[in-house]
């Protein structure tokens, strides 16, 4: 790029003389909220909201294009649509991890952005102390992408896979694009998927977007977030709505994150036992 | 024309949506939460304000108060503080020289806050309090605000970085202030730089020149800058400057800065293109297109950090920014015709194709066309010359506005 004061040294304020004021302020505001999500979609109180994790739960999706909406997600099994109306659709959510379905031939092959051949996501691979020569299990390659992406920022854009591997920087998009190349890399079916979080602590339920990856075990897909320490956080409750994977890997693949944008929820309402058995 | 910035305003614009409920978005002037001696602060102005000439290298110009330091700080880069009467510096740094304003103007933010700290201890709590974009007499600015502490509880200090940056005539101009308060005062007074700011002409003077405001939400968040001009032979280079400042979180700005030189032929077909754009100050996308000696397109370069080198052959015809005016203000005055079909090179959409855009004339309503590229659509009114006065992009739960804030000159 030109000439500029990218050198945060080269900007120092000289001889400036900083009047201040005494000041005991309110305690600092926490930038990371509850997690790496790229939308926060609504916040409801719901009563005894820790019990939704027994439940099947039914979700309102408020949407522009509520038939659309409900053509996409209709490969994503875990998910039932049970209502649509002009401008929102409900669906049903089952508490499972495994979401049926074959991997296609796109899911195994190295692309612009889960771009496993590149030498930096190699180079990751080749530094594991690896115990036998059996692939790494995904939930060891979950692990490392929560550990290597040590800097969880919102400042990157949507970094490719092998960028984020280079970097160890980004929020869910840049976990799920580095998680699932270096499944593919392993010999595993990967793709990532955009979809809701709903996240629920106390009477408090809230709904993210969020994008997370499936790798195939064989038989399903099962889903792994690397953005969370653990796959499963004691005293919170967690609940993945898949809505879209993402197709586009190509060099054009910002077009099809965009798409996917213009159908996204504008808010998210959860019903606790309505989702019906 | 602004079309090719519009992908990465809704890239930055699904980011900035990942902060819904942080200060990050607030732009109230006080925040009913602080302790009254804050908000007391917060609202400090000046009393009216003399402002003193500046004469420093090829910058003329004033500065408010009395200068109490001038000097040259490196090759066509130079300081000057004044005493405002604030009890805080005016402080500015002007270079002669382009600069990407975005990650310049949080840089600067960055080193007077690292300043304080080295003087009143480690910085505490820092929230961003307020990001701005627009143009002063056609030249773009961007701001940026923050506010925060330093020391140690209970003795932590609290202060409101102001930063302004600018551009005109070719000359960068980065102004700071820290002081809970005179943000209107700050803002005034860099303005009246800005407007009094002769460099004796180190640029070439445009025949036609616009100035774009993005905002995202409501939200101020960044400016482009297009700019005309003919060679000897008659040709027109097309020089487009963009910068965003968005705040991904209250404690995170993102930055965002790009620049593109394309030359047409009077009628609007592109000769040739070269793009440049950092994110945060790392460089994402450096491309160069040109047609080989047979005609056949060619792209070299980088994008989102690897290299590419392709061809997009020889049947294409892409358009130039000015050529898109011409062709719009063709289909405004058509009347026989309501819609026609655009090719570009829109490398933020994808650098190694032509890419289609297709206009639809609302003939109800002048002035008013549709843009579609794939899934983008844009509702734009147009003027006369075919430029766009304000646009609207359909991007689902995110409003993204695109205003024209100046222009001048005349398309031929």
């Amino acid at each position: 790029m030109r000439g500029s004061c990218t050198d945060a040294g080269r900007c120092r304020a000289k001889g400036a003389i900083v009047a201040l004021a005494l000041v005991s302020l309110a305690p600092p505001v926490s930038a990371e909220g509850v997690g790496l999500y790229l939308w926060e979609l609504g916040k409801q109180s719901v009563s005894g909201a820790d019990r939704l994790a027994d439940e099947t739960v039914a979700v309102v999706l408020e949407v522009r294009d509520p038939q659309e909406v409900a053509s996409r997600i209709g490969s994503a099994a875990t998910l039932d649509v049970i209502a649509i109306d002009l401008s929102s659709i409900t669906v049903r959510s089952r508490s499972t991890d495994s979401i049926r379905g074959g991997p296609g031939a796109a899911t195994s092959a190295s692309s612009f952005i889960i771009d496993y051949e590149e030498p930096a996501i190699s180079d990751l691979l080749a530094g594991w102390q690896r115990t036998s020569a059996a692939p790494l299990t995904p939930e060891e390659l979950r692990a490392f992408v929560y550990g290597h992406v040590a800097e969880k920022t919102y400042l990157r854009g949507y970094d490719v896979a092998s960028r984020v591997a280079e970097t160890g920087s980004g929020d869910c998009t840049e976990h799920a694009f580095l998680l699932a190349a270096l499944a593919r890399a392993e010999g595993y079916p990967a793709r990532v998927v955009l979809g809701i979080l709903l996240h629920a602590a106390g009477d408090e339920v809230q709904a993210f977007g969020h994008a997370w990856t499936e790798i195939h075990d064989g038989t399903d897909w099962q889903r792994h977030d690397a953005t969370l320490p653990a796959e499963s956080m004691p005293g919170e409750w967690l609940r993945y709505l898949p809505l879209m994977p993402v197709v586009n890997e190509g060099i054009s693949y910002q077009m099809g994150l965009f798409e996917i944008a213009t159908l996204w929820p504008s808010a998210v309402r959860v019903v606790p036992g309505a989702g019906g058995p | 024309m602004i079309r090719t910035g519009v992908l990465k305003l809704w890239m930055a614009g699904a980011a900035l949506a990942g902060c819904t409920s942080g200060t990050a978005m607030a732009q109230a002037d006080v925040d009913p939460s602080w302790p009254d001696w804050l908000r007391d602060a917060m609202l400090e102005e000046y009393d009216g304000i003399a402002y003193e000439p500046l004469s420093l290298g090829p910058v003329k110009t004033v500065m408010p108060g009395e200068i109490q330091e001038r000097q040259e700080i490196g090759s066509g880069q130079f300081y000057a503080r004044s005493n405002d009467g604030s009890g805080a510096d005016f402080e500015c740094w002007f270079y002669a020289e382009p600069i990407d304003m975005g990650v310049s103007i949080a840089n600067v933010a960055d080193a007077v806050i690292e300043s304080t700290s080295d003087q009143h201890g480690p910085v505490g709590f820092r929230s961003v309090q307020h990001v701005d974009a627009g143009a002063i007499d056609g030249s773009p600015f961007l701001a940026l605000e923050w506010l925060y502490t330093v020391g140690e509880a209970p003795n932590a200090l609290a202060t409101l970085t102001k930063v302004r940056a600018a551009e005109s005539d070719g000359v960068h101009v980065i102004c700071a202030h820290s002081l809970p308060g005179y943000r209107k005062s700050f803002a005034e007074g860099f303005a009246e730089l800005v407007r009094q700011l002769d460099t004796d002409a180190l640029t070439a003077d445009p025949y036609y020149q616009e100035v774009y405001v993005f905002s995202i939400n409501e939200l101020n968040t960044g400016f482009a800058r297009i700019t005309m001009t003919l060679d000897e032979e008659g040709d027109t280079r097309v020089d487009t400057t963009d910068a965003m400042l968005v705040p991904v979180s209250a404690t995170e700005v993102a930055t965002s800065d790009s620049t593109s030189v394309s030359w047409s032929t009077p009628d609007g077909y592109l000769i040739n293109a070269l793009v440049s754009s950092a994110e945060n100050g790392e460089l994402s996308m450096n491309l160069a297109l040109r047609p080989d000696e047979n005609g056949v397109w060619a792209v070299d370069g980088s994008f989102s950090g690897k290299p590419i080198s392709a061809e997009l052959g020889d049947e294409a015809e892409p358009l130039s920014p000015l050529g898109e005016m011409l062709a719009t203000r063709s289909l405004l005055n058509a009347s026989d015709v309501t819609s026609m079909e655009l090719t570009s090179w829109v490398p933020d959409a994808d650098p190694t194709v032509f890419t289609n855009m297709t206009l639809v004339h609302d003939t109800d309503s002048p002035g008013a066309i549709a843009m579609t590229m794939g899934p983008l659509k844009v509702e734009g009114e147009f003027d006369a010359n075919g430029s766009m006065r304000r646009g609207i992009l359909d991007a689902g739960t995110t409003a993204i506005v695109i205003e024209r804030v100046f222009a001048a000159g005349k398309i031929p």
